[in-house]
């Protein structure tokens, strides 16, 4: 690693001391001996330097409360969610899975599969073809 | 991880208000500077600042302590950062020096320099606030995290899902283009 290109690729993990040992003394070494390379190092040292100087901002006096208040706020609705609607919806499924069971096997019981396809011959209107050729059916069978 | 952060996270885990507190407490201010600095906006910052901590609260049970703490908040306040950056929500102050003709050049630089050295530290914060948002997103992001926020180059690989040189270019090539926008201040 000889080359100034290579070396100013590497110079912010050397400023930030991020390199090995050995290379580290690699660029150390070169910095000592080409000034083109010694000159990059520093202006972005001084950027570092320019970035030190900004200041912090602070947070405002109530981000605290605010913090604990929403982060409260929060628990209560997920207990809400967890120890009431949860159960309670849970509850109100069952008893309605119950219900329409329940109305399902009563409908069952009133109607039967038969009973529901011999009345679909009650359905045609007097004196149509149908009606004729029922009675005609019934008049046979008696 | 510290043991008694983790100890603290296994608190707020159960819902222990007071341990989310102590959180709080430790990691609001550089927590708000990391995020002022990515978005250049500091009333949305504070905003920003408060839903990270709420994720952390309702998260806490998910936490597994195999990265550090502040890698893991730090992670969640980068990521919402750039939800919210992409959804528009917040203005990016981003007014590119490069943009700025000769003339601009001259114009900015004779109202924001005065002699008042005060003033002028101001302004130069001013102009590397706008210097810091015209970078590109992941060159200011492991910038920041490394140079505000104290992340090694290895943590911030973590974070970002790269490798340490991967890591390294991104800081190199930030620098470069502050220096390029800045070297006619300085």
């Amino acid at each position: 690693m000889k080359e100034c290109g290579e070396i100013r690729e590497r110079l912010s993990a050397f400023i930030d001391d991020e390199l090995p040992a050995p290379e580290r003394k690699l660029i150390e070494d070169h910095l000592h001996k080409c000034p083109a390379c010694a000159q990059e190092e520093s202006s972005l040292r001084q950027i570092i330097d320019l970035m030190d100087g900004l200041t912090d901002e602070s947070p405002s006096r109530s981000f605290i409360p605010a913090a604990v208040h929403r982060a409260s706020a929060w628990k209560r609705c997920a207990y809400v969610k967890g120890h009431i609607l949860i159960p309670v919806l849970t509850v109100l499924r069952s008893v309605f899975s119950v219900v329409s069971w329940q109305l399902q096997a009563n409908a069952g019981r009133r109607r039967t599969p038969v009973d529901a396809y011999l009345r679909s011959f009650d359905d045609f209107p007097p004196e149509s073809l149908s009606s004729v050729y029922i009675s005609l059916i019934q008049g046979e069978s008696t | 991880m510290d043991k008694s952060e983790w100890e603290i996270m296994a608190e707020v885990a159960k819902g222990e208000l007071s341990a989310f507190r102590k959180i709080v407490e430790q990691y609001q201010k550089p927590l708000l500077n990391y995020i002022y600095r990515y978005t250049g906006d500091r009333a949305a910052s504070e905003d920003i600042a408060q839903e990270v901590f709420l994720r952390v609260f309702r998260t806490a049970k998910e936490y597994v302590p195999l990265s550090s703490f502040k890698t893991w908040l730090f992670k969640i306040a980068t990521n919402l950062c750039l939800n919210e950056l992409r959804d528009n929500k917040i203005r990016r102050n981003t007014v590119d020096i490069f943009e700025l003709n000769e003339a601009g050049f001259v114009a900015l630089a004779s109202t924001c320099f005065t002699p008042e050295k005060e003033t002028e530290g101001r302004e130069l914060s001013a102009l590397l606030m706008r210097a810091l948002n015209s970078l590109p997103e992941k060159q200011r992001v492991a910038l920041l995290l490394h140079k505000y926020s104290g992340f090694s180059y290895g943590e911030i690989g973590q974070m970002m899902g790269c490798s340490m040189s991967a890591v390294e270019s991104l800081i190199h090539r930030a620098r470069q283009s502050l220096k390029k926008q800045l070297t006619p201040y300085l």
